[in-house]
Parts: structure tokens; C-alpha cells; sequence
């Protein structure tokens, strides 16, 4: 459903404006890659902000959230998400293979329905329970 | 139903299912001929005739030399027995015209005069007191005016489907999506064929084709002329506004029309218009800000007590005119057999029963053979009607259906069985329904109803939702659905009251109305402190909105970790199992009422059907709807494609229904943020987020994750001055405001087939105020004191219905507490000592309005301003109470501090204020 080759949520590489998220202040930040390998970065009002901008730089992962398709419940939508973030040069594939999935109730609040989803190593686990029905 | 092959030769084919072809069609079903009504449209009544001012006239505008003013004074006195015969919604209220000036006072002699030529049934002329005392809600100034009694309001839609469902009774055929593009003759019979193939043959033909009615007339090879399209644009004003007159109000007529009416409908809301606009374009159904501003300014002139902040919705209609301005009612002079029923606009609604006998007479003199039948039916079975039935009727209609208890539309209160009612008639889109029922016309437009009616329409007709339309072919609501969910729908009906095997409890302490974060958070304390209260909610499971928002960030505060709003839900959900707590899913509260010794709730349930709870609290956990497109008024067409962003995300993420491809979201409130990034995540596209302030509405968090991850554009300062697009939605114009205005010179267009709308949450106080719960200007929740309470004793309140929160951990704190002294009140530990809190410089609001003297106080406030490094500062007089460093506030995010009412005395007023 999701295009795999395209990036669905962008990736930063060497220079980029980016706004940090760590506090409500949300100071913008502007981080460069030396040559060096280090990133310097501006703009923040105290240090959680280098570390931020760091990890946006060396590993964005995002929290992956969604619905499967489920029969035999009450609903035809069952809420899931990622056990852990997903890199998010991955999370085309993760939704894709989420999208896949076809679900029977009864399910449990908190059931892992996916193991490993697309390889991640990272789990699809349901956030509502479903009771089955008839 | 529509016709079947060996239907297809008829005496009489009338084109055209308005008001003029219905009536004629109703007329000649008396008559033992065969009969066909078609219409371009999906359903009848979808021109000229759903969008006009719904009046009956009171015969003084017009001069008899005209065939319409003869026809309207006729007509109207054909109304009173065909509203008993038909039942339609119909009052006879009088028409007042309000005189401001000696010059128009002048000319409402001329109409009164007119008037008594005419006929017109008790007409007076009156002076400023008489017409003040007719319609007391007129304008001051007014100094005097015309009265005509006989005058009236009437649903024009529903006049055209009971004359329609009337004539069917009687045999007629109705062709929907029926558009003549060709017509020959053969022999002494007409062919006309429909664009998607199907044909019919008939002896005679009414052209009644409204704004066609030209080029019909050309498709048969008849006579030329020329329709001009002239636009009305409309408000709609909610059914609780002050405004609403007890007559129509004219002002006095121009040279070109009569003017701007404030006009209240037979449903109770008040409608504001029409402009008048001569156009080219028969399809342009569009409004302007201009003309939408105009009909405001000019209503408040007539009935200074009416509000924009009224307003629902806004449409435009085109009334059909010939260049003489009079009807054209004749055989054709070319084409014998083919009847002219043409330029039939104002008054063409009152006309309707008159033009209906003058065409029957033409075709009885154009060689028609017409022949009373033995058996006609002339009355209808009353259409049901839940939100005007007492007690005893709703008790007796769920006994014959227990689909009578299932209430789909909130605000207008119409069960599955009215809408199963609306669609055996013959009414299949959303349109259709709203018009024949009203689920989904009253204030929320659809927000909550539309995906609940979606489902219902697929799984009574096997239509698939994605073929299912606003009003027909393009104006389809859903594009896709998701992997794995099935378009096709077949009725399955749930359990509602699993486990409790009993009905509502008689008796109760406290009846929680709501079942969302709030009311489970109060339920909880409640039950905790020995207590029994009772959960109502409308929605099948727990958890109010919770249950749609299935992305994360819920609890970091409550449980310091971030859950969905599912799991957080869960968790309550929970808590209320195990504490035993009763709850009645599905159930709609009708009403609540003050007893001696409480509140009596009525609730509707289709297991329980209707049930009285005596309890000797309530608490009103209903939460918010969110603030529609009649809202903030933009202007353009109507397609099919524009929603809440709310309604969207419950389309989504519960029922799997994609409601399209390319998304234009207006206003950054984080229900907006939040499904631009689900459209992202489920393979359609954002093309830009429209945010009228210089700063995003939603938390940063969701600017940078909702947007800057998938490079959605963000304007800032820019509003959407029209949306375009005929059947669905195919973009919208943006420009940028300069001090206060829209710069159209630099703005641009954006292409998409959505728009979603994210411009802010209204608490849903329907229930309060009925019941005398007073509310607060700032917050349109309860006034509360220090206990949650509001004006009306043992009436309590928390969560969004009392003031819009940001973070559903407050939600839940807020609701506890209100449950704890919920608690205390029904221990009669009810002595208080309170001091009046109000809010100060740079707050918008504070909540509640009165703190404990004496006790540890939370209270809620929200910032005008946003800034780093802020101090929060209590103060009663130049004494600083309480002092609170916070380090960033901004109007987004709630503000909560704790407030010592030690220093305190009785009366006091304390002042907060952000500095």
C-alpha cells in the first residue's frame, strides 16, 4: 500500500534545519556534518537539544502506530503498534506487512499478533482488546 | 422504486422532479393513466427545490396581471388541505414586512393595497406598536409594516417527497438518475431516451425541467428560449439561537427582489437570505464571503438579536427566471403534446397545487383523456419523527422495532428506524436521507452520524460504501477501504449490555453521561467512596474518542509512559469492570429533568428502549464536537469530501474507510496534525495544512512528527477562501491574511479531493442547557465552583464538556476530583467556604470559577500569550496568594497549578494572571 522505495519520512544527511521536540520550547535547530564526523549544532537552549538533533542524524526512529483488519470481532479494525520504534527507513515495509496481516478475534489488549515484523525485529502488538462475536 | 421493463410506455412522462413536477405528477396520479417522473438527479427535490426559502407567500408581492401572482394566491390556499392530506411540515405563521423609513412605509401601503386586491386572507397595515407586537423580535426602529396572516413556512424537500410518495402510492413511476438527452417522435408517441440508455415512450410531456427547461424544450425540437440561472446564497442558523422569529421577515422589496428574509423553518432553526445574482452557469452552487457577510448585516437589521456565531451551515440555490420574470405554463406551440411549465421561480413553492391544476387542465384541452380513478389515495402515513414524539409514543414505537431506540444523529435525534424509514422510501444518499429525516442536518453536520449512516445505508441496500454518495454518481464519501475490511457490509447487531442481562437501574446515585475518559474517571472515584453510579454512553464501547486515536502519546503525566488512546482507555476500562460499575452502552439521554429529590434521566437504547433513572446526582462527562466548516463560514462549493478531521479519523481507523486520496487540512489543531500523518501512513497524500494564525494550534511535538517528517507544507497566516469542486471536492484557494484580510491578489490554489478541518473543539453541553446548567462565554462550558458543580445543585461537570483540555491525563485528574466531591456532596458534606477566581492579564480562562477557602486547590488555566520563561501569579488584591514559574506557556497547552486557599476568606476575589 505504501510505495517502498520512497521516503516517507524524510532522512537527514548532512545539513538540516530541525525543530527539537524534547521540551514544549521546541528551539529550532541547525546541525551541519563536519568533516570530522561530528555535527554541530545551533540554536538549542541547552544540551538535550545537541543530543536530539544527534540521534535524528544517526538513527531517526518513530513509534509506528496503525490498524489491522480483523474478523470475527465486533469491529473490523483492530488498533495495533510497533513494540519499539522503527527506523524510519522501514516503516513503508513494517506498514505494508501490518497492512497484510488479517486478524480472527478474540484478542487481548497488549497480544503480540506479529513477531519480527518485515524483518525489523520489532513486534506488532494490539492496543484494544477484541472480543469475539458471533 | 424505479421502473421496471414492460413499465416503460406511459400517457404522461413529466420531466423534472422539483415541486412543480411532483405537484403535477401527485395531481395527475387521481387520474387512470400511467405516469413517469424522471429527474437528472439522484433523488427528487435535488434542484431549484432543495435550496430556496421554503415559504408559502402571502399573495401581496406580486400584481395579478401576472400568471404567477394568480397562481400563488391559488396555490396558497390550497396548502391547509394538503398538509392534512400529506403531512408534510407546514405552518400557517403570517409573513411580517418590517418599514424603517416614511419612503418604505410608502411602499408597504402599495403591498398592502396589492394585497387586498389579491385576496390575500387578513392583511393588515400596521403601525410601529402592531408590528412590534406581531413579531416582537424586530428591530426597534421599526416603524411599521404589512401583516398577512395567511403566509407560512414549509421543508420544501419534504413537500416534494410526499407528493412523490403520494403519487407512487397511486402508481407512479419515479426514474432517478434519469438525464433526457434525446426525445423524438413516432407516430403520435414520444421516445425519450436517458444518457446511460434507458428509454421510455409516452402520449404527453411536461417540461418541468427547471433550470433545463430550455434546453429540454430544445431536445425536443420545441421553441427556443433562454433560463437564466439567478443565485440565492443561505445561512442556517442552529435551533438555539435567540433570534428566531415568530413570523418571516421581509424587509421592504427592492425593484429586483424581495429581499433578505430571516425566515424560521418548521424544524426550528432560523434561515438568513437570499442574495440575489443574476449568473450564466447552472451549476454554480458556490457561496462568497461577500454575499455571506452582506445576508448577516442585513438580517441584524431586521432582528438585531442574530448572531454569526448561529450559524450551521451556508448554501446557495438558483431560482430559474425567464426575461418577462413571469412563468411560462402553455402547450408548446411547435411541438404539440409537450407542456411548457417554465421560469417557475419565486413564487413557483406557493404556485406548486395551483400550477399542478392549471397543467392538468392544458392537458385535458391538448386531448389527454383523463379519467378519475376508483381507488386514489389522497393521505400518507405521518413520517416518524422521534425528536417531537412524547414518552408514550417512543415506548410504543420501539415496540414495534427495536431499531426505534437506536439513535444514529445526536443533534436532531433520529434513530436507525427513521433512517431504515428514509431509504424504503426511495432516499439512498446522504443527501437524500438528511432531507426526508434530518440525520445530519442539525449542528454538528454529519461529524458524528455520517460514518454511523454510511454503514447503516450498505448494509440495508448491499451497496458497497464506496459507492455510496452525498447526492449521486461523483459525490462518492469513501474512496477505498483498508486492506482486509470489506466494502460490502451485512446488518449484524451487537450485544450491547453483555453480562448485565438486566435493564438501566431504576435508581442510582449519580448518572454519569458519558463514557470516555472523563465520565469512567469520575464513575471510578464515585464507586470508590461506596457510592453507586450508573456509565451512559452513546457509543457501543467505552472510551469516547479514545477509542478512534490510536496513535501514542497518552498518559506520559497519569502513568509516565506513552500509551495509545486505546491502551489508555483499556486502562480504565478496566478500573470500572473491577470496581462493578454498571454501564449502558448504545444509549442515547434523551433529556434530564429536576425532581424533588434529583434528576430523572431518560435514556433510549435500542435493547432497552426507552428508560427513566432516578439518581440524586449527574454528572455531564459528554466531552466536545469539533467546530464545522459553517463554523468559521468558508466559502465555495459543497462537494462531497469535506469533513472534520475527527469524523475522518473514526472513518479510518474504526470502520477502515479511506475517504480519499489528497488531503488539503485546514487549521493546525493536533486532531488535524494527527491525521496528516495517518493519511501519510495509510498511502495518501497531505498536500498542505492551512493555519489562519501566525502560530500552529497543535504542540510542537506533532508540528515535527505530523508534518516536517513527511514534508507537508505548513502556512502560517493563510486561510482557504473558497473550496472548489462540484460532486467531490477538487481543491481549494488559499490566501494570506493582512491584517485581518485575505490577500486574494497573492493567492494561490491547491488541487486535492479532501478537506479536512481542524479548527478547534466546541464542549457538548445539548444536555446542560435544557437543563438550566448555566455557561461559561469563554470556555461554552459550565460555570462551575470549587466542587465542579454548576448552577444546578447535584449537576456536576469535568473533562471537555466543561472546558476543552490538551491532555487527556488532565482529563482524567480533573474527573477524579470531580468524582471525590461528588463523593462529599452525596455525604451532605456541603458546607463551603469559597473565594471567587477570575482570570487576569494574558489568561484566557480559568477553571472553576471559585476555589476553597482553606484547602489545596488545582486549577486550569489557559494562556493568551506564548513565551519562554513565564510566572504564573494568584493574587487577591496586591497580595500574592500562590506563584508558579513555568518554563514555556503558549495558548496550546493547558496550564495547571496548585492554589492554597489557606490565606483565604469567604468572598474573596482572586485574580490570576501570566506575567
Amino acid at each position: 500500500m505504501i510505495a517502498e522505495n520512497q521516503r516517507l519520512i524524510r532522512v537527514r544527511d548532512t545539513e538540516d534545519e530541525l525543530t527539537c521536540i524534547v521540551c514544549p520550547i521546541g528551539c529550532r535547530l541547525h546541525a551541519e556534518r563536519k568533516d570530522g564526523g561530528s555535527l554541530e549544532v545551533t540554536g538549542n537552549r541547552c544540551k538535550r537539544g545537541v543530543a536530539y538533533a544527534e540521534e535524528e542524524f544517526r538513527d531517526p526512529r518513530r513509534p509506528v502506530t496503525g490498524t489491522c483488519a480483523v474478523t470475527g470481532g465486533e469491529f473490523f479494525r483492530l488498533p495495533v503498534k510497533s513494540s519499539e520504534a522503527v527506523a524510519v527507513d522501514r516503516i513503508p515495509s513494517f506498514l505494508n506487512a501490518m497492512y497484510e496481516l488479517e486478524l480472527t478475534a478474540p484478542i487481548q489488549c497488549g497480544e503480540v499478533i506479529a513477531t519480527d515484523v518485515a524483518g525489523t525485529g520489532i513486534d506488532l502488538v494490539a492496543t484494544m482488546s477484541m472480543r469475539k462475536e458471533e | 422504486m424505479d421502473g421496471e421493463k414492460h413499465m416503460d410506455r406511459y400517457n404522461v412522462a413529466i420531466v423534472g422532479a422539483g415541486v412543480s413536477g411532483a405537484a403535477v405528477a401527485r395531481r395527475l396520479s387521481a387520474y387512470d393513466i400511467r405516469i413517469a417522473l424522471v429527474d437528472r438527479e439522484a433523488d427528487v427535490s435535488f434542484g431549484t427545490s432543495k435550496a430556496n426559502s421554503g415559504i408559502i407567500h402571502g399573495g401581496f408581492h406580486h400584481n395579478l396581471r401576472y400568471l404567477k401572482a394568480q397562481l400563488e394566491i391559488q396555490g396558497a390556499g390550497m396548502y391547509p388541505q394538503l398538509h392534512r392530506e400529506l403531512g408534510f411540515p407546514y405552518r400557517r405563521c403570517g409573513i411580517v414586512v418590517a418599514a424603517f423609513t416614511n419612503e418604505e412605509l410608502i411602499t408597504a401601503e402599495h403591498l398592502y393595497r396589492q394585497g387586498v386586491e389579491n385576496d390575500s386572507a387578513g392583511i393588515e397595515l400596521c403601525g410601529a406598536d402592531r408590528i412590534r407586537e406581531l413579531e416582537p423580535k424586530l428591530h426597534q426602529d421599526v416603524i411599521g409594516g404589512v401583516y398577512a396572516p395567511a403566509g407560512g413556512i414549509i421543508e420544501p424537500y419534504r413537500f416534494v417527497f410526499a407528493l412523490v410518495e403520494n403519487a407512487e402510492q397511486n402508481g407512479l413511476t419515479v426514474l432517478r438518475d434519469f438525464e433526457v438527452t434525446d426525445a423524438s417522435r413516432a407516430g403520435d408517441r414520444f421516445a425519450l431516451r436517458a444518457r446511460d440508455g434507458r428509454s421510455i415512450d409516452a402520449d404527453f410531456v411536461v417540461n418541468a425541467a427547471g433550470l433545463y427547461a430550455d434546453e429540454v424544450s430544445g431536445i425536443f425540437g420545441a421553441e427556443e428560449f433562454a433560463i437564466s440561472p439567478r443565485k440565492g446564497e443561505y445561512h442556517l442558523l442552529d435551533r438555539r439561537t435567540v433570534a428566531c422569529p415568530q413570523r418571516v421577515v421581509f424587509p421592504i422589496p427592492t425593484s429586483v427582489s424581495k429581499g433578505m428574509l430571516v425566515i424560521p423553518t418548521v424544524e426550528g432553526t432560523v434561515l438568513l437570505g437570499p442574495t440575489a445574482d443574476p449568473l450564466d452557469d447552472k451549476e454554480d452552487l458556490t457561496t462568497s464571503r461577500d454575499r455571506l457577510s452582506e445576508i448577516v448585516a442585513s438580517a441584524q437589521q431586521l432582528v438585531p438579536s442574530v448572531s454569526a456565531s448561529d450559524i450551521i451551515t451556508s448554501f446557495s440555490g438558483l431560482r430559474p427566471t425567464l426575461p418577462d420574470g413571469d412563468f411560462m405554463i402553455r402547450e408548446s406551440d411547435v411541438v404539440p403534446g409537450l407542456i411548457h411549465v417554465a421560469g417557475i421561480q419565486s413564487p413557483g413553492l406557493t404556485a406548486a397545487p395551483a400550477v399542478a391544476e392549471y397543467v392538468k387542465d392544458l392537458l385535458k384541452s391538448a386531448g389527454c383523456s383523463l379519467t378519475e380513478k376508483t381507488r386514489f389515495s389522497s393521505h400518507l402515513p405521518a413520517v416518524r419523527r422521534t425528536r417531537l414524539m412524547d414518552d408514550t409514543e417512543i415506548a410504543s414505537s420501539w415496540d414495534e422495532n427495536h431499531d426505534a431506540g437506536s439513535v444514529v444523529c445526536r443533534c436532531e435525534t433520529v434513530t436507525r428506524e427513521e433512517i431504515r424509514d428514509a431509504i424504503a422510501a426511495g432516499h439512498t444518499t446522504i443527501d437524500g436521507i438528511k432531507f426526508y429525516c434530518r440525520g445530519s442536518a442539525g449542528r454538528c453536520q454529519g461529524a458524528f452520524c455520517i460514518p454511523r449512516m454510511l454503514e447503516i445505508i450498505a448494509e440495508e441496500t448491499g451497496v458497497p460504501v464506496t459507492e455510496i454518495t452525498k447526492r449521486g454518481p461523483g459525490s462518492e464519501l469513501v474512496d477505498r477501504t483498508l486492506p482486509g475490511t470489506p466494502a460490502v457490509r451485512s446488518r449484524r447487531d451487537h450485544p450491547l449490555r453483555a453480562g448485565a442481562g438486566a435493564g438501566a437501574p431504576r435508581e442510582t446515585d449519580v448518572v454519569v453521561i458519558g463514557g470516555g475518559a472523563a465520565g469512567m474517571a469520575a464513575a471510578i472515584e464515585v464507586a470508590a467512596r461506596g457510592f453507586d453510579p450508573l456509565i451512559v454512553d452513546r457509543e457501543r464501547t467505552l472510551g469516547g474518542v479514545l477509542r478512534q486515536c490510536v496513535h501514542n502519546g497518552f498518559g506520559i503525566h497519569e502513568y509516565d509512559e506513552e500509551l495509545t488512546g486505546p491502551e489508555y482507555a483499556e486502562r480504565y476500562v478496566a478500573e470500572v469492570a473491577e470496581a462493578g460499575i454498571p454501564v449502558l452502552a448504545d444509549t442515547t439521554v434523551l433529556g434530564i429533568d429536576r425532581t424533588d429529590a434529583g434528576f430523572h434521566t431518560r435514556l433510549l437504547s435500542r435493547e432497552g428502549g426507552l428508560e427513566i433513572v432516578h439518581s440524586r446526582a449527574i454528572a455531564l462527562a459528554m466531552g466536545s464536537r469539533e467546530r464545522n466548516r459553517g463554523g468559521i463560514q468558508i466559502p465555495g462549493s459543497r462537494p462531497a469530501g469535506v469533513m472534520t478531521a475527527g469524523a475522518a479519523q473514526r472513518l479510518i481507523n474504526v470502520e477502515g474507510f479511506v475517504p480519499g486520496r489528497r488531503a488539503v487540512i485546514i487549521g493546525s489543531g493536533d486532531i488535524g496534525l494527527i491525521m496528516a500523518r495517518r493519511f501519510k501512513l495509510i498511502g495518501a497524500d497531505v498536500q498542505a495544512v492551512i493555519e489562519i494564525q501566525p502560530v500552529p494550534s497543535g504542540i510542537t511535538r506533532n508540528i515535527v512528527q505530523c508534518l516536517d517528517d513527511f514534508s507537508i507544507p505548513l502556512y502560517l497566516g493563510h486561510v482557504v477562501t473558497a473550496i472548489h469542486g462540484g460532486d467531490r471536492v477538487t481543491g481549494v484557494s488559499v490566501a494570506p491574511l493582512e491584517n485581518g484580510v485575505p490577500r486574494t491578489d497573492r493567492g494561490f490554489e491547491i488541487d486535492c479531493d479532501t478537506v479536512l478541518l481542524s479548527v478547534g473543539l466546541i464542549p457538548e453541553n445539548e444536555l446542560s442547557r435544557p437543563l438550566g446548567v448555566e455557561l461559561h462565554r469563554q470556555t461554552n462550558g459550565p460555570v462551575v465552583d470549587s466542587r465542579l458543580m454548576t448552577s444546578v445543585r447535584g449537576v456536576f461537570a469535568s473533562g471537555n464538556v466543561l472546558h476543552i483540555h490538551d491532555l487527556v491525563d488532565f482529563v482524567a485528574e480533573e474527573s477524579r476530583r470531580c468524582g471525590r466531591t461528588i463523593a462529599d456532596y452525596l455525604q451532605d458534606r456541603d458546607g463551603l467556604e469559597e473565594a471567587d477566581l477570575v482570570a487576569g492579564s494574558n489568561v484566557r480562562y480559568v477553571v472553576p470559577g471559585r476555589i476553597r477557602v482553606g484547602e489545596e486547590n488545582r486549577v486550569y488555566l489557559r494562556s493568551m500569550i506564548a513565551q519562554v520563561g513565564a510566572t504564573v501569579e494568584v493574587r487577591r488584591g496586591e497580595t500574592v496568594i500562590a506563584s508558579e514559574k513555568q518554563h514555556h506557556v503558549q495558548p496550546s497547552e493547558m496550564i495547571t497549578i496548585a492554589v492554597d486557599g489557606a490565606p483565604l476568606s469567604p468572598g474573596d476575589r482572586v485574580e490570576v494572571s501570566v506575567r
